[in-house]
């Protein structure tokens, strides 16, 4: 945005300025002094102000640029069109997912209790076989009632089988989230680059890397590569034993 | 140890509670009750109970450190047995647990087989000291 060197003759036409400047103050002309000092001041905040209108540009060109593609859109249900409320999206997405994911957990966890209860009422069958052994007539009765059974497995693992895809069609999510997230990351970097290009058109340095900065006191989930301080469970564990725990 | 045991989940997280709660009746806990922070969850346990709570770190209104200290200065919950529950990883902070008088500390994401321990272990502590 702004270029790091100076060129030759805005080099000297600031000597120039400063020149004049000094050669004023000698001679006592305060009048003169303050008008090309002010013009001067004034020309290095036209400088500012261009930075920040492109500055501006630049934002509202990347926000504009940040459109869902089609699918995403479909999904969404509606145009969503800052970064924030991008992130409200993929907290909404994530949270429905979960939630789909236990109501199948839940739901499949029943059919196995079904397929146990089904097994019982084979062993029960069994049981009567033995006991009416050599009986024509009971015996069509068991047929029927292991028949019966039979279907009952069949269609519980149809069920399991059934709830087991749309679990794995549930985690759908993860590469919806994580589209967006990329897209509101890119977009964050490119407002912090161009902040700092910002910063050092208007002469200020840069102490250090603003992403650096501590936003809350909490951690929160540790991040490979970005949380070096944290530990692993064992790690924690080992910690609490050294403690006393 | 007994599964009628009375249980306080406390997340700001619904999903996390339900996962918790699955978990816990998967081992046989049944006996659970839901709060969203320690503000939800204070009154919840003052009203009585409640014997055993698992609680997140970082949580609006009223965070589970500050929901630990809560317990632990009141005397007619001081001995309730308090497993957190956090994605908080820092050493710092698991000292900062275990000087507030946690009795375990389990890292997300988590396994069954995690919270599996730590109860176990919690609850052969109490038996001990019993």
């Amino acid at each position: 945005m702004n270029a790091p060197f100076k060129s030759l003759p805005a080099r000297a036409d600031q000597l120039a300025r400063m020149r004049e400047l000094v050669s004023l103050l000698e001679n006592g002309d305060d009048a003169g002094f303050e008008a090309r000092f002010s013009s001067l001041l004034q020309s290095r905040d036209q400088g500012l102000f261009v930075s920040v209108a492109r500055l501006t540009r630049d934002l509202h060109d990347a926000v504009r640029g940040l459109s869902f593609d089609e699918q995403l859109s479909t999904l969404a249900g509606r145009e969503i069109p800052d970064a924030c409320s991008r992130l409200d999206y993929v907290t909404r997405v994530t949270e429905e997912a979960a939630h789909k994911t236990l109501d199948l957990v839940e739901q499949c966890q029943q059919l196995t209790q079904d397929i146990v209860l089904a097994t019982h009422d084979i062993s029960a069958a069994c049981h009567r076989a033995h006991v009416y052994a050599g009986s024509p007539y009971s015996l069509s009765g068991l047929v029927v009632s292991v028949d019966e059974t039979r279907d009952h497995i069949v269609n519980s693992a149809a069920s399991l089988r059934d709830r087991l895809s749309r679990l794995a069609q549930a985690q759908e999510y993860q590469d919806l989230a994580g589209q967006v997230i990329k897209k509101v990351t890119t977009l964050v970097r490119s407002v912090e680059r161009a902040l700092i290009d910002l910063l050092r058109a208007s002469g200020g340095a840069v102490a250090s890397r603003p992403s650096d900065a501590p936003v809350n006191h909490l951690h929160g989930p540790a991040v490979a590569g970005v949380t070096p301080l944290a530990v692993s469970q064992d790690d924690a564990d080992s910690l609490l034993a050294d403690l006393g725990f | 140890m007994d599964k009628n045991l009375k249980i306080l989940i406390v997340d700001d997280f619904s999903t996390m509670r339900r996962i918790v709660k699955n978990l816990l009746a998967d081992l046989g806990y049944t006996n659970t009750q839901e709060a969203d922070d320690g503000k939800t969850a204070w009154p919840m346990l003052l009203g009585g109970g409640f014997e055993f709570v698992v609680t997140d770190w970082n949580m609006p209104g009223m965070t589970g450190i500050d929901l630990l200290k809560a317990i632990r200065g009141e005397p007619k919950l001081a001995s309730l047995p308090v497993l957190m529950v956090t994605a908080e990883a820092q050493r710092d902070q698991i000292i900062e647990a275990a000087k507030a008088g946690v009795n375990g500390y389990i890292i997300k994401p988590f396994t069954a087989v995690t919270l599996k321990e730590k109860l176990d272990k919690i609850f052969a502590r109490l038996a001990e000291a019993a």
